[in-house]
Order: C-alpha cells, then structure tokens, then sequence
C-alpha cells in the first residue's frame, strides 16, 4: 500500500472486516470490551432474549465502577450501597458475567476500581487494537495508540454477540501542542486549555472525527499525563483521541500482567513501532494550539471547554454558576473538594495532590474526599504513605471507584454547594441537582481543600517556599 | 422494532445548546433497570419538561396536542454531548420524540438514537432557525427525499444512508451483524488472538 496513512488509517483497516460502502457502515472488529454494571445489563437481556451467546468472552472484562460504594465493607463484609437498585446492578453484573464465563472483578474484589484505570495498568489496553465500553470516557484508551470509543448499551449487545460494531471510518483531526507551558501546568491544565482552544475549531462541522495529539509535549508526557489527554477528548466532540505509541509506551507495557510476555513482547513492540501516521499523511483537519503561558486553569462554565486561568476574569456570564462576565474566580468558597476519577484518579494525580496538602490542613467545613482509581493506586499510594499525608490534612481516603464524578454512589453534592473536582464533567446537576461544579488539576483541587476557596496552587507552592 | 413513515409530529423547539445527556437524563436515575421506570428521570432537573405537551404548547400559537401524538425536537448544538448513556434516548423516545433536529448532535448520541428507531439529524442553522418559527405546528420529516415538512417550507436534512434505511425498513443492526458470522470468523482465523496487532491474554485472576 503507497499511500500514505494515518495512524487512525492503519488501525481502521487493520479491523475493517467488512469494508465500508456508500449503503452500509463497516463492520468493526472489536479487540477488547470493556463492561460496566450500569450499561451491560439492558445489552445482556438482549443477548438472552436473541437466543445469541457471547461469542468472545476471553475478549471481554468487566468492573463494578459506577455506583460502587467508596467507604468499605462493614463487619458482615457488606458494602455501603446507597440504594438496593445500585446493589442489585452490581450483583447483575457478576451473575450476567459468570453466565457467560467473563472475567468480573465485582464490587468487593480487591482489585477493583474504574474501568479505565484498571484496564491499562494490567495491560490489557495494547497499541494498535481497538477498545470499546459502554462509557464515553472509553476514549482514554487512546493514550496508547489504540482506537478506544465509548458505546451505548444497544451497540453492547452488538459486541458481546458478535464481537464486532457497524461503524463508519471518523475523520482525522491531528492536534499538534507547541511551545513551552508554564512550569506549573499539569496534563489536566493543558487538557483543559486545549478543549477551550479546539472551541474555536467548528470540529463540529466534520461529523465524526478522532484526535490525533502530536507535538513534544506530548512526546514528553507520561502515560497516565496521556491518558488524562485523551480523557478529555470526548469533551471536544470527538470520537477519541490518539496518541502514537512510542518507548514511554512500551516501557508501561513491559512486564504488566496481560501484555504479551517473553519473545511475544519483543514481537509486539516490532509491530507497535509502525503504528504512527506516515510522513505526508492526510488529516481532515490540522491544528495547532500554542502552549506557553498555559498554567493552572479553571472552568467557569457548564461545560470541559468554558475553561480559563484560573485568577483571569471570566469571559462571560454563567448564571447557574453566579458567574458575572469579568467575574474573578479565586476566592469562591468551596464546599467540597473531590480528587480522583478516570480523568485524575492514578499514581501520579495522588502524588501532586499530597505535594500540595503535606504539612496543611483542609479548611473547616470542606470535604475534601480523596478517591484512588483502583485497588492497585491504593496500594502503591499507601505504600508511599500517601493516604498518612491526605488522613493528616484532614481529607477523606476512600475506596476506588467513580464516585463523585457521576455522583450515583451517594457521594454527590447537596443543592446549593459548590465542589472543585478533578473530573471531566462540569454540567449543570453532574454532581448532584443544583450544584456547581469547577473542574480542575488535582494541585488545583489540594489548594482550594487548603484554602477553602478557589485558590492558585502557585501561590500555595510559593508559600511553602516551592518545596515540599 | 416497527417501521415509521414518515415520522410526523409536533414540532417543539428548545433553543438552547449543549443540552447533554445529563440534563435528559441524571445520573441518579442510572440505576433504573426497568424501563417503565425511567421516565421520571427525563429533564428530571430542569424546572419544567420542555416535551410535555402543556408546557410546549403554552408556547406555541399552533392547535391543542392530541394524546400519544408524536414529537419533532428541534433544538441546538451539540444535543445529546457527553455520558453514553444509552437511557437519554430511551427516555425521549417514550415521550414520543419522533426524530431530534440539530446543528450537531453528540457522537454517541448519533449512534444510540439509529438503535431505537429516534431519528437524529443534523441540518444548518439557518434551517434550523426557520423550523424554530413553526414551533407547535405539525411537521413531517421525509426519509426518502429527505426533507423536513412543516407548512409551506421543506428542508433538506442529512443522514447516513443505511441509518435511514435501518428507520425506514425497520432494519436491525444486530441482524445485518449476525449475517456476516462468517467474514467475522474468517478475520479471527487471520488473527488467532482476535486483531492483527497482538492481542492481550487473559489469564483468569486467581483466587
């Protein structure tokens, strides 16, 4: 083939089993799914009542996330379930999975936690295949150069039975980072400033696309900076994101428990290393978005993309935020303060959280609830003393799950209160029926739990004298 | 899953943006298993449910709803963003909801509305806000030619083909699946772990 492809390209017609035509989609071969207990069962109901089986249950995992209690087991070994409905979905969800023979790690397992932090630190999410789960932030995959895209419970049923989705090629849309942000901005900030930039784009206008991130920055990003880039792709409009994998990649995958192991490791990485958009490859669309002066970012608005720095003035009203246009943020009080969640919920985010929080204390009168995203980011957290430094602060160490992010756990706001939250959702009620929501970088989100109200984590750094 | 057409309705406008799938349908409510149930879930945070009949029509200068009588949503951009949540359109769907019109619409939300029968189209927004001057009227939309009908005016909307056809047949996504078992199979010989790249293994946990 001498055309020169896309990484999108090359992943696409590594799985097109059926090639698209004018009259029908392609069909899609579907490396790994991922399953929930919220979107699964209406998918499983329609499996039985077809009459169909699950054709690949070796390609399938599933977790309890969603609604999964974050405060522990009692003395019975039983969960705080806030409702029996969300208690009777996750135990649906074991018993649709041993039907079926599918690996299920359930509400009590103790590796547990959110679908999309789980998957890549057992590598199971591998560079080149395609990813899908009934959750939009599916697209967080693409941190490893695989197409990863979140799906409906219909289109569930459609993989489990078959294996396979009817889908159309997206347009390519690369994004290229330039220039140097300031020393303080997180993958969260530049996330941020990038969906707020992409606004102005009208990507709208292509229909379907996929963001295909390049530029050193990227380059430089670790992969869990990666995965909260690609997080945030959705929030954009886009199908997914994609980021090229390279050593940074492989260097993850080496070793993890469900990558390919031995001289198969070798073999892969051989292969992998073709995965990136050809020079002179056509994108629909090329943009870029400049980097320097990007620093700690706020949103002031009711969606990812209505996002500034965070002690610039607001650009506009927002009056279910009681946001006035020039409006300073900083000194909002802040009611509750929750760190974690597939957007901010690894290693790394608990590290520059407890950075900031070390030697503090959180303001009276604020939650601040610190959530690891999985049993694993428990475990190392805690082997660092991490949970000493946030139990020491004041702050709240709890179990893995989403929490507060979708707020169906029972962790979610009251009307009225405000919370700073590491996760990619700041719609009205995300959190609770009449409450705000300011997404942030998990330093961001410690120096508001400090301060008690919207606050720079600049200026916490610089009063601690920068160090911790 | 029965074939309309064309699809017909009331035509109601929402003339706000970004309306996603949490404000159609919270969170909480995620945790209804039966369908029945869900209902009370939609707009469940808004003051007023803009697809009730009464309110829509306290707006409009057009004639009294009929019961059961269907819906043409027409509204802003980026309908139905955010959460996959597959309930949005089940919920709109039961409130009669015949086909949602937009500048644009979420990306998952386009593909859930084809697996119920919701027809989801995007048109410009000059053609939205001509349809938008016919809120309560009774309109039409034309799967064959692909028009939205309402009065004297008829706009051209677009529309994935096999969409269109899956609305107008009836046709199930899962059946044109399940007729193609055999490429599937033929795919998975050519990549015993399931895909060209390598594929992960899965060792069960142990105990």
């Amino acid at each position: 083939m001498t055309r020169a492809r896309t990484l999108l390209d090359k992943i696409w017609d590594a799985h097109a089993v059926v090639p698209e035509t004018e009259d029908h989609p392609a069909i899609l071969y579907i490396d790994l799914h991922l399953l929930h207990e919220v979107t699964s069962h209406a998918a499983f109901e329609t499996v039985s009542k077809r009459g169909l089986t699950v054709r690949r249950p070796d390609l399938s995992f599933a977790l309890c996330d969603h609604a999964v209690p974050t405060r522990g087991a009692d003395s019975q070994g039983r969960l705080p379930f806030v409702s029996p409905a969300t208690e009777t979905q996750a135990r649906l969800l074991e018993e649709n999975c041993a039907r079926h023979g599918i690996e299920c790690r359930g509400a009590l397992h103790p590796g547990r936690g959110i679908v999309h932090v789980v998957a890549p630190e057992l590598g199971l999410t591998l560079p080149g295949s395609t990813v899908v789960c009934g959750d939009s932030h599916t697209c967080t995959h693409g941190a490893f150069g695989a197409l990863a895209f979140g799906i409906g419970s219909s289109e569930v049923g459609y993989v489990l039975a078959t294996q396979c989705l009817l889908a159309r090629r997206p347009a390519s849309v690369c994004v290229r980072l330039d220039g140097t942000p300031e020393p303080h901005a997180t993958a969260k900030d530049i996330a941020l400033a990038v969906l707020a930039a992409l606004r102005e784009e009208t990507l709208d206008a292509l229909g379907s696309f996929v963001i295909e991130f390049q530029g050193p920055v990227v380059d430089a990003f670790s992969m869990e900076e990666r995965m909260t880039l690609c997080n945030l792709a959705i929030e954009a409009g886009a199908r997914s994101g994609l980021v090229a994998p390279d050593e940074t990649t492989f260097r993850w995958l080496d070793g993890r428990p469900r990558a390919p192991r031995g001289p198969a490791f070798a073999q892969a990485v051989a292969q992998w290393k073709t995965l990136a958009s050809d020079p002179g490859a056509r994108h629909a669309r090329t943009c870029t978005v400049r980097l320097e002066g990007v620093g700690p970012r706020l949103t002031y608005g009711t969606t990812p993309a209505e996002n500034i720095p965070i002690d610039a003035p607001s650009p506009h009203a927002n009056a279910y935020m009681s946001v006035e246009e020039g409006a300073l943020l900083l000194g909002r009080p802040v009611d509750v303060v929750f760190i974690g969640s597939c957007t901010n919920g690894r290693l790394s985010d608990l590290r520059a959280a407890a950075q900031v929080l070390k030697g503090g204390r959180v303001a009276p009168g604020v939650a601040c609830v610190v959530v690891p995203g999985s049993g694993d980011v428990k475990a190392a957290a805690e082997a660092e003393g991490l949970h000493e430094v946030f139990l020491a602060a004041g702050a709240q160490w709890r179990e893995p799950g989403c929490s507060f992010c979708v707020a169906m756990n029972g962790d979610a706001l009251e009307p009225g209160q405000t919370a700073v939250s590491t996760s990619n959702r700041n719609f009205e009620g995300r959190q609770g029926p009449r409450s705000h929501t300011f997404l942030a970088s998990p330093a961001t989100a410690a120096a508001c739990a400090l301060a008690g109200r919207i606050a720079d984590p600049r200026v916490s750094a610089r009063a601690s004298g920068g160090v911790s | 899953m029965t074939s309309h057409t064309p699809f017909q309705g009331r035509l109601v406008s929402l003339a706000r943006d970004d309306v996603d799938t949490d404000q159609i349908y919270p969170g909480r409510f995620l945790s209804v298993v039966e369908r029945k149930a869900m209902s009370a879930g939609l707009f469940a945070d808004w003051p007023e449910n803009p697809l009730d009949p009464q309110v829509s029509h306290a707006t409009s200068a057009g004639p009294a709803p009929h019961e059961n009588e269907g819906i043409l949503l027409v509204t802003g951009a980026r309908f139905g963003s955010g959460s996959s949540r597959e309930h949005a359109v089940w919920v709109l769907v039961d409130a009669g909801v015949r086909a949602v019109i937009a500048p644009s619409l979420g990306p998952i939300f386009r593909r859930n509305a084809t697996a119920n029968g919701l027809l989801a189209v995007e048109m410009p927004l000059e053609s939205i806000e001509q349809l938008r001057r016919h809120h309560g009227a009774w309109a039409s939309c034309d799967l064959e030619q692909r028009l939205v009908k309402v009065g004297p005016v008829a706009l051209a909307f677009s529309c994935d083909p096999f969409s269109l056809l899956c609305l107008r047949t009836g046709t199930d996504e899962l059946g044109f699946l399940l007729r193609h078992l055999a490429a599937i199979a033929a795919h998975e010989r050519r990549s015993p772990t399931g895909s060209s790249a390598s594929a992960p293994h899965h060792p069960k946990d142990t105990p």
